[in-house]
């Protein structure tokens, strides 16, 4: 459904002729302490994962532009459906991570940290996903939407059947690629919903992205959870806003982690364990 | 339809056994140089100084006891007419009025001003010329009516260059918009540019923003009745314009001398030209046509037919198009079955659509979307004694919703999906008495609405009948499990409500120049603009009630006192009005409605109320005239939750509306310079609207994300303009005027950069920078039009 990202700059381009968007400063209150949790497991069947990761960091004050405070000194664990448990241990400031944990389809894993005094909880089922069937190089022709230059796509299978539910990332020589694009909603998540059991040729796991000849590209398709599906939605959305009068609405974007012992005070983040499937592939 | 004739027949019977020794006279009034009927002349009687007002249709009615008398015959722009007439029997007498004439050297005020504003049992109403809409400064030089509205006390809009408008804390899905009748779902051109309304094709707009007439049903917040020219049944005219968005043309002219016209005007932009020009590939228009004919086949009995086709055509670099439009049809037979009994019977069509091409490679699909509206209706107007009558009639209407089906084009992968369509029907009738007892004036009738939907369609069954559900454990909303579904075939009866619909109106003659007037209208209305972005878009789709959405249902209460100046050339009233709403309904946060089969998932049902102070000074004569209205008013809203247990939206406290302007103030002004020259302009000052300021920002996912609390906590900086035009009539030429003029305008003279909006985004060169921009639309714009008449 890009429709609706075309849309979007549709109202921008024919409003664009009369608009000006100017940057301008509110004030705005101290930011309350609140956790931030970016956790991830991850199970790869060709190419085991062998670092799970669970980053904590703080919500920053708005106009101070630094990286957010991280939130050190937490004792974060993850336990499967079967009783086993799993520590992670601070690898740096933030990060805990965790070298044991084999994620498993279907396998249900519940998060639990212990933070400044309080507890969190989040529960996730490890998500299956289809493979990438192949990754390939297409040289598109700029338009109103994007830039000229060459795009990495991929190929894939839909299973029939099931309701599905995808995640992509694309990396460049190892490093994430993303932009606060307003089409983000509509480009890196994708639910099956209108291909459900099709074979998708040609779709571009990141739009904004073009490469150069020589660079090593890799794209990961992750299959996530509805509720998963649904938290990128809306954070996409809350974070690709163009200022017209159509953008929804600002919230707040809630994930699956809760805060036990003052539920007033709700987390930030997702919590999701997912199947990858990764491709790397060199322009040429 | 039989069984709308039967009514009619029995109910003329019943009414003429009331008719007593008195004699009757009745007729239409007309612009005497064009033969348009004339809504709202003043008829009066004198020295009985009872009167009537001529209706929509230019028909009026008075009984008076045999005699001599003089009648008295005025209308604004028009000279006043008196004839004396000796009435011994019932008595069809039709006036034609002369338009006043400005007499070179000096404008002359010809016509004495009226106290209608004061005199009528009538309030929280407005009426706008066509004249004055050209007049106020415009975007770009495109005269908009409602636009134009929006300077009038209790009415406003989310922003500059949105679609819709906000009557009285009500919003802008609760506008019923009529054109001769038939609904336009979406009155916006450009995404909320322009309106879907040419001014050239218009004659009369009036807007109910309270005290609503009872034969009036459907819709919460107002009524937009605009209606059509009928065409010069004298003579062949045109007009026509260029500004610098588009061209317009009106041709209108007798196609029998004196007994059926026609008038037809089209209207298209042209910047998609000068984007081609610029070498773009992309293009953006909008066209819209109106037509009407009349013809009369006796002293009694007219028909009518008119049409209205708009449309917008978007087309970006052919890997996206877009368009939509609203398309009415009217045909109509106005009858009067004897002279006291008027009757008006129309059939209608309506049908608002849009479809959207994707041609993006890989996902090639298109979306198509309709609502369709039959409606058949009958409006009768019994004229009994003195100044008494009975409005009465009945109103059905067939809805198609089909809200989306997407379908693969050029052979891409994408499966089709069909939205279920929903069909219904609405059925009102309705009975108001207007009477009058010396100062007194009163208006009570009430409206019955009955909506029905109904097969075919296959519903979800939710588990506990809960097609939203609160989850405790991450506090927030989600949608319903479905535990099977129900199957209605067509004609099945899904969903039925059954209302009573109350109105009052009073009045209280203080003098001749002053009243009191209260008023009291119940509304119910059965469609829902399923909408989550601030202002309404082209692609949000209408919903009817049904097992999951409840009718929206409004009371509301106001008061007002009017008074007269200076033989009326300065009418002022101020007006209290309280509206409580229940039943309104509001997206869950994270509402995904886009191509939702199951919106009802996303919604809550929640309150509003809303309230304020209209005040209202208008000058109607002289070389100054304008306005200047302030309203003091606050909007809101209040979700409460499923149960006890769960906080609704904000915690289930009251938040203000998006389109909560606490003070707005708008002065307009046209003041005429001389024979050729008149300038006019307006200011407006007003408070910023609501607005969601984050509380903090975080990373996740490579993106630096804004954190936001509770909605509509902070608000936009205060909002003001001024706009100001000059229009030059052209020379004459051999001393014979010549019939075109040039306006020239500059909208937004000092330049303020208003905030439309205030967005707060990471900056997409500077990853990990973020910033709060202000977005506004038209910094000064100058514009040139010429507008002439052949």
């Amino acid at each position: 459904m890009k429709t609706y990202k075309l849309y979007i700059s549709t109202v921008i381009i024919a409003l664009g002729l009369f608009s000006c968007d100017v940057e301008t400063t509110v004030e705005l209150g101290a930011p309350e302490q609140k956790l931030v949790v970016e956790g991830r497991i991850e199970y790869n069947e060709a190419d085991p994962v062998l670092e799970q990761t669970i980053t904590l960091s703080v919500l920053g004050d708005f106009f101070e532009n630094a990286t957010t405070p991280r939130a050190t000194g937490a004792q974060v664990s993850v336990t499967d459906g079967d009783g086993n448990r799993f520590d992670f241990l601070e690898t740096g400031e933030g990060v805990y991570q965790n070298t044991s944990l084999v994620g498993e389809i279907g396998q249900r894993y519940t998060l639990q940290i212990d933070w400044n005094g309080e507890q969190f909880e989040a529960i996730e089922t490890l998500t299956a996903v289809a493979p990438i069937d192949s990754i390939y190089q297409v040289f598109e022709e700029g338009n109103v939407f994007e830039d000229e230059g060459i795009k990495i796509a991929i190929d894939f299978t839909d299973p029939s059947g099931t309701e599905d539910f995808y995640f992509w990332e694309t990396y460049l020589e190892n490093e994430l690629q993303i932009l606060p694009d307003p089409g983000n909603k509509n480009n890196l998540i994708g639910s099956d919903e209108f291909f459900d059991g099709n074979k998708i040729e040609g779709y571009f796991p990141n739009e904004e992205a073009v490469f150069a000849v020589g660079a090593s590209v890799s794209v990961k398709q992750l299959g996530v959870s509805e509720n998963a599906y649904n938290y990128y939605f809306t954070l996409y959305d809350q974070a690709g806003k163009i200022g017209a009068l159509i953008d929804t609405p600002p919230i707040p974007v809630r994930g699956n982690i809760r805060n036990l012992t003052n539920p007033d005070n709700f987390p930030l983040g997702y919590f999701y364990a997912s199947q990858v499937d990764e491709k790397a592939y060199v322009v040429e | 339809m039989k069984r709308v004739l039967t009514f009619i027949t029995l109910t003329t019977l019943l009414l003429s056994a009331f008719a007593q020794e008195r004699v009757r006279v009745s007729g239409y009034v007309k612009d005497g140089d064009t033969g348009e009927d004339l809504i709202g002349a003043t008829v009066l009687v004198r020295p009985l100084q009872i009167g009537n007002v001529s209706n929509v249709y230019g028909f009026y009615s008075i009984s008076v006891p045999k005699g001599e008398y003089t009648l008295e015959i005025s209308y604004v722009g028009f000279e006043t007419m008196e004839r004396s007439v000796s009435i011994a029997e019932d008595q069809v007498i039709n006036i034609d009025l002369k338009p006043e004439r400005e007499v070179l050297e000096e404008v002359v005020i010809t016509s004495e001003a009226q106290n209608k504003n004061v005199s009528l049992n009538e309030m929280s109403t407005l009426k706008l010329a066509t004249q004055t809409v050209k007049k106020i400064p415009a975007v770009l030089g495109e005269p908009d009516i409602i636009r134009s509205i929006q300077l009038l006390p209790g009415i406003t809009s989310v922003g500059d260059g949105s679609s819709g408008f906000n009557v009285r804390g009500g919003s802008a899905d609760q506008n019923l918009i009529l054109l001769d009748e038939g609904v336009i779902f979406n009155s916006a051109h450009l995404f909320g540019l322009y309106s879907a309304i040419n001014p050239d094709a218009v004659k009369d707009v009036k807007i109910y923003k309270g005290g609503i007439p009872s034969r009036y049903g459907g819709r919460l917040s107002s009524v937009l009745d605009v209606r059509q020219k009928e065409g010069n049944l004298k003579a062949f005219n045109g007009e026509g314009g260029i500004s610098l968005i588009s061209a317009r043309a009106l041709y209108e002219g007798p196609i029998v001398k004196d007994r059926g016209s026609f008038m037809i005007a089209g209207r298209r932009s042209y910047g998609d030209a000068l984007l081609r020009l610029a070498g773009s590939d992309n293009t953006a228009y909008f066209y819209d046509l109106n037509l009407k004919t009349n013809y009369k086949i006796d002293e009694n009995n007219r028909v009518f037919l008119s049409g209205y086709f708009g449309r917008d055509k978007l087309d970006l670099g052919g890997i996206f198009s877009n368009g939509w439009g609203n398309a009415t049809g009217t045909l109509r037979w106005n009858t009067t079955l004897n002279n006291r009994l008027f009757a008006n019977i129309s059939a209608i069509y309506s049908n608002y659509d849009y479809s959207i091409d994707n041609l993006a490679t890989g996902t090639e699909s298109r979306i198509t979307s309709n609502v369709i509206n039959y409606n058949l209706k009958a409006d009768l107007t019994y004229y009994l004694q003195g100044e008494n009558s009975l409005e009465f009639g009945l109103d059905q209407k067939w809805y198609v919703f089909k809200p989306g089906n997407i379908e693969p084009i050029e052979g891409s992968n994408i499966s089709p999906v069909a939205i279920d369509e929903k069909f219904a029907i609405e059925q009102g009738a309705y009975l108001s008495y207007h009477g009058e007892k010396g100062k007194f004036l009163y208006d009570v009738g009430t409206r019955f609405s009955r909506f029905v939907r109904t097969g075919e369609q296959e519903l979800p069954v939710y588990e506990n009948n809960q097609s939203v559900v609160y989850n405790g454990n991450l506090d927030r909303y989600e949608e319903g499990e479905v535990i099977g579904t129900t199957n209605y075939r067509r004609g099945d009866k899904i969903a039925s409500y059954n209302n009573l619909e109350p109105r009052v109106g009073l009045t209280y003659r203080l003098s001749n120049d002053a009243s009191v007037k209260a008023s009291y209208n119940r509304m119910y209305q059965y469609l829902h603009l399923i909408s989550n972005s601030t202002a309404p878009t082209p692609l949000d789709v209408w919903a009817p009630s049904g097992p999951f959405i409840e009718p929206q249902m409004a009371d509301q209460y106001a008061v007002g006192y009017f008074k007269n100046f200076k033989q009326n050339a300065f009418e002022a009233s101020v007006e209290l009005y309280y509206k409580d709403i229940q039943d309104m309904v509001d997206y869950v946060d994270g509402a995904d409605i886009i191509a939702n089969n199951q919106i009802e998932t996303q919604l809550l049902s929640g309150d509003g109320r809303s309230y304020g102070a209209e005040f209202y000074l208008k000058k109607n004569t002289g070389k100054l005239t304008g306005w200047i209205s302030y309203t003091l008013s606050r909007s809101e809203r209040q979700v409460r939750g499923l149960a006890e247990t769960d906080p609704g939206i904000n915690n289930g406290e009251c938040y203000a509306t998006n389109f909560n302007k606490i003070h707005d103030l708008s002065v307009t002004g046209i003041y005429e310079l001389n024979d050729r020259w008149s300038l006019s302009g307006n200011f407006v000052l007003a408070s910023g609207l609501p607005g969601t300021f984050p509380e903090g920002r975080y990373e996740y996912s490579g993106l630096v994300i804004p954190h936001f609390g509770e909605r509509n906590q902070d608000q936009l900086p205060t909002y003001h303009r001024l706009d100001l035009s000059a229009t030059m009539k052209r020379k004459p030429k051999n001393g014979k005027p010549r019939n075109s003029e040039w306006v020239f305008g500059l909208y937004n003279v000092y330049n303020r950069l208003n905030a439309n909006n205030i967005y707060f985004i990471e900056n997409e060169e500077n990853p990990g920078q973020t910033q709060a921009f202000k977005s506004t639309l038209f910094g000064i714009t100058p514009n040139v039009t010429y507008n002439f008449k052949f």
